[in-house]
């Protein structure tokens, strides 16, 4: 029944580890401002055409 | 009567439709309906005015067409329509040193924070972060739609003005923000913040894993395991009882200092006891641990805390008013010894300094005018929009706004100490002490807390004495932890944090929770006219044009626009889409405060005002007449003022009809608000007219005052002569003893508490003196911070609809309160008799806590006026 130890150790390992990437990104400011991000991930697609979109129309204008 | 059809649809009067317009019913940037008189055509598209079509252009140029196509998926409100995209304003004064200094950080000199005006969706995130890619000299653009702020890096120092003016020809406007001080508390609070998270974050790893280990113990883990599973849990609730407990230590100690009770004592009573009892237990090996409960206890008080903060720092604007005011923060000041001017920061000014203003622009401070004669728009101070001629050697008000072409002034006072720097410094104080107002919960659980206190000292006794400390102290713990008021005090910032968004979708915006409180009381409802009422625009309300000349409307036209008068304004505005000639004006003259005259083509045309015989129209406030004669023949008449909302009589009707008070408080002429009053069907007692902001808010305290049963018929005397004195300084007096009227009404008014429903800057006083303050128009951002509430969609029906939420809440939150309270007195009891645990208390805690956020939760359900709405 040892390995219960292991495991209890491990898990404690994984959750500390946890721990420190969510202190590390409050201190970061990752949870700020939690309106933005949401949005400008949502138009990266849109960029991507938006980006095609204009080269087409930069080659119409040439 | 004779011309109908024109008075119903003046704008259509003799002017073509375009082809492609019977489609285009919208404009295609704002969405706004299109009228004819101010469509305007580019490449087959039809806008609302020219600042739609440039920015539409632009975007088009830059290829930026998808702007649109995010707006529409994302979007479905209203945008605004572009501030002043062509106006000639030019930012180059921010390049300069004495800017730079103010703007930006010594440490930092490339980075300048701005606030952005006309922010409303992901699509305009989208444009503003896209300006580095088309602006050289920005490098970066990092938008926070939560604040509306941006942070913007440039190339180098002599590029800031590029941003402000990108954004401006978008549409939208970019206000620079100061380094110091605000800047600083907000840096502040963003670090509290991530604290407060963390601490969250430290409690839940704890609790969850020790929450795991007791289960096992629970479950009869016995001998090694228990003793290290104890042990560990040990180990876990360490942080968790210092770190994460810290701010409840903190909270006490600085309330024992005052000698309060704060709800955090019970709390601190149950960690440390809690733990150095569970420690004493793990360490003899015997009697109760209480880890699991501490902890999970300390987590979710913390969770609720979060959430209280974040409610009550979005209630509380950090941001000082005077700055909104002056969203200009230059001024050109001229140099004494070269009689050169340049410009400098608003906040180096200085009394003796001369500074010069062009049109439109707003004084920063109150001065002396040094030019012969200018006209000044008083309606920051007045609420009303006819400008006021001010002679040379005159004083004029900070906040004024210029309506002649160019004027000097000499400083006599800045900033705080300005006429409306004082008003504003009353409100800010006002404001400060109703935010710390107690609403009711609030009290109930502070008494709350002081029961508990001493019913757990109480009880202790008794049952050491009947049994043993051992038992007590368990009974006690269980008790206290059941009986926290903590789920009520997550229950209440919830039901209100809920209030308050959907408000904003019902169109309002709630500052100060504490008026849901006041809401469901209302007695006394005050309604500022001009711009609140009515629409607030003075124009011309019928004028039959069809049946004058071409000629006499081409005269009238460039008569007109020889004067500079508000009357003559409209005029030309009215005229100006249709395609006249300009023959030439001979013998132009002013009839003084009757009209203006001058011979064209031979003619001789006079324009003169009249008394009016009132329209029966049941919207429109007509307070000017004006008769058009040619060579003395009266040939026209044009009916000019302002038009009441179209919802306002049936708001008004509806409030009067719940049995409330309404009420008239106005700075405009007598003869105006008489006729509004009668409108509206407000009696004759209940309308003040000509008073200032400083009256106004008098006047709802009087009533205030005397309607709670204080008749003070002298002391209201005093006031009213004083009132007297202080309108003379802007408008004529005569306003103490015609205020007189309203007396007999006043005293009867039974008790209750006021609204006030105005503008949001120059009714400031009067909408913190009320009990609860509406602002309806103005900047989001000033009114916001006079207001407890504030009207999006200028729409008067939302005040029916926030006193209905008003209502709501406060069921909700009777309905939490008789819960909580039997079910503390239930589990209180039982805990003390002995029947509960204390690790049952702190399942029973959350789960109370669970019931109450549900009950908030299905507060809003609550019925929204969809019948009544149907019925407008």
């Amino acid at each position: 029944m040892n390995i219960i130890f292991l495991t209890l150790g491990v898990s404690i390992a994984i959750a500390v580890s946890f721990l420190f990437a969510f202190i590390w990104a409050a201190r970061n400011g990752q949870y700020d401002d939690l309106e933005t991000p949401g949005h400008r991930m949502l138009l990266d697609d849109d960029d991507e055409t938006e980006k095609t979109n204009k080269n087409k129309t930069e080659d119409r204008d040439s | 009567m004779e011309s109908s059809a024109t008075w119903e649809n003046p704008t259509t009067c003799s002017i073509q439709e375009p082809d492609g317009l019977r489609q285009a019913r919208s404009c295609a940037h704002c969405g706004d309906a299109l009228t004819a008189s101010g469509t305007v055509e580019s490449g087959g598209r039809y806008f609302c005015c020219t600042g739609c079509s440039s920015v539409y252009e632009l975007l088009h140029n830059l290829g930026l067409d998808d702007f649109y196509k995010i707006r529409d998926a994302q979007f479905t409100g209203k945008i605004e329509t572009p501030l002043d995209t062509d106006s000639a304003e030019s930012y180059d004064y921010l390049n300069t040193q004495s800017f730079k200094e103010l703007y930006t950080r010594e440490d930092d000199p490339l980075t300048m924070n701005f606030y952005i005006e006309g922010i409303h969706c992901a699509a305009c995130l989208w444009l503003l972060e896209k300006i580095p890619e088309f602006a050289p000299g920005v490098l970066s653009v990092s938008l926070n739609m939560s604040d509306n702020t941006a942070s913007v890096t440039f190339d180098k120092p002599g590029h800031y003005s590029l941003f402000p003016q990108t954004v401006r020809k978008l549409g939208y406007k970019a206000h620079p923000i100061k380094i110091d001080g605000d800047e600083s508390v907000r840096e502040l609070k963003r670090k509290e913040g991530r604290t407060a998270l963390i601490r969250i974050s430290v409690a839940a790893v704890c609790a969850g894993n020790i929450m795991l280990l007791s289960a096992a113990i629970y479950a009869g883990a016995g001998g090694l395991f228990k003793d290290y599973f104890g042990l560990l849990n040990l180990v876990l609730t360490i942080p968790v009882v210092t770190y994460c407990a810290y701010p409840f230590y903190k909270s006490v100690w600085s309330s024992l200092r005052v000698k309060r009770a704060t709800v955090d004592i019970p709390v601190v009573f149950v960690i440390l006891t809690g733990f150095l009892l569970s420690s004493y237990s793990y360490y003899k090996g015997t009697g109760e641990v209480y880890f699991d409960s501490i902890t999970a206890f300390v987590f979710l008080l913390l969770t609720s805390r979060y959430f209280l903060k974040i409610v009550q720092d979005r209630a509380a604007g950090t941001e000082p008013i005077s700055r909104s005011l002056f969203s200009s923060n230059r001024v050109l000041i001229r140099d004494d010894k070269t009689r050169e001017y340049s410009l400098m920061p608003i906040e180096r000014l200085e009394p003796g300094q001369a500074i010069k203003l062009t049109k439109g622009g707003r004084i920063p401070v109150d001065g002396e005018l040094l030019s012969p004669s200018s006209e000044f728009s008083l309606s920051v101070l007045t609420g009303e929009n006819i400008p006021v001629k001010v002679l040379k050697g005159n004083l004029v008000y900070a906040g004024s706004v210029l309506e002649s072409q160019e004027a000097v002034v000499r400083v006599k006072k800045t900033g705080k100490h300005t006429r409306i720097g004082e008003i504003l410094d009353t409100v800010n104080r006002n404001y400060q002490s109703k935010f710390n107002f107690n609403t009711q919960s609030d009290r109930y659980a502070t008494l709350f807390t002081l029961i508990v206190g001493v019913l757990a000292v109480v009880s202790f006794f008794v049952v050491s004495s009947l049994y043993s400390p051992g038992e007590a102290l368990k009974r006690v713990i269980a008790f206290v932890l059941i009986a926290c008021p903590c789920a009520f005090i997550f229950a209440l910032p919830l039901s209100l944090g809920l209030s308050i968004k959907s408000g904003v979708k019902k169109g309002y915006l709630v500052k100060d929770t504490s008026i849901f409180d006041k809401l469901s009381n209302i007695k006394n409802v005050f309604f500022d006219k001009t711009g609140t009422l009515t629409k607030g625009a003075f124009k011309i309300l019928k004028w039959d044009t069809d049946a004058l000349a071409l000629q006499d409307k081409a005269a009238v036209l460039v008569i007109e626009r020889e004067s500079g008068h508000p009357v003559a304004r409209a005029v030309v505005s009215f005229l100006s889409d249709e395609q006249l000639p300009a023959p030439k004006v001979d013998e132009f003259r002013v009839i003084p405060s009757k009209g203006v005259g001058a011979r064209v083509n031979g003619s001789s045309y006079s324009l003169l005002s009249e008394s009016i015989d009132q329209h029966s129209d049941i919207n429109a406030i007509i307070s000017t007449k004006i008769v058009i004669s040619r060579d003395g023949e009266p040939i026209s008449e044009i009916f000019l003022g302002d038009s009441l909302k179209e919802d306002a009589k049936y708001v008004v009707d509806e409030l009067q009809h719940r049995g409330k008070n309404v009420f008239i408080l106005s700075g405009d002429r007598e003869s105006s608000v008489r006729l509004t009053g009668k409108k509206l069907g407000i009696p004759e007692g209940r309308l003040f007219w000509e008073k200032t902001p400083e009256e106004k808010s008098e006047i709802i305290n009087i009533i205030k005052e005397t309607g709670a049963g204080h008749h003070k018929m002298q002391e209201w005397g005093q006031t009213g002569a004083r009132s007297a004195i202080g309108g003379q300084e802007l408008i004529k007096g005569q306003t103490g003893a015609r205020s007189a009227i309203g007396r007999q009404e006043l005293i009867q008014t039974p008790y209750g508490y006021s609204m006030m429903i105005g503008d949001g800057l120059n009714d400031a006083p009067a909408l913190t003196s009320a009990d609860a303050g509406i602002a309806i128009q103005g900047s989001v951002e000033e009114s916001m911070k006079v207001s407890d509430a504030y009207i999006l969609n200028n729409d008067l029906f939302s005040v029916l609809e926030l006193i209905n939420q008003g209502g709501s809440v406060k069921y909700t939150l009777r309905r939490n309160t008789v819960f909580s309270v039997l079910y503390n007195l239930a589990a209180g009891s039982f805990a003390l008799l002995g029947f509960i645990s204390p690790l049952i208390a702190a399942v029973l805690m959350p789960l109370s806590s669970l019931l109450l956020i549900g009950s908030s939760l299905y507060g809003q359900q609550n019925p929204r006026f969809k019948e009544l709405k149907a019925r407008l």
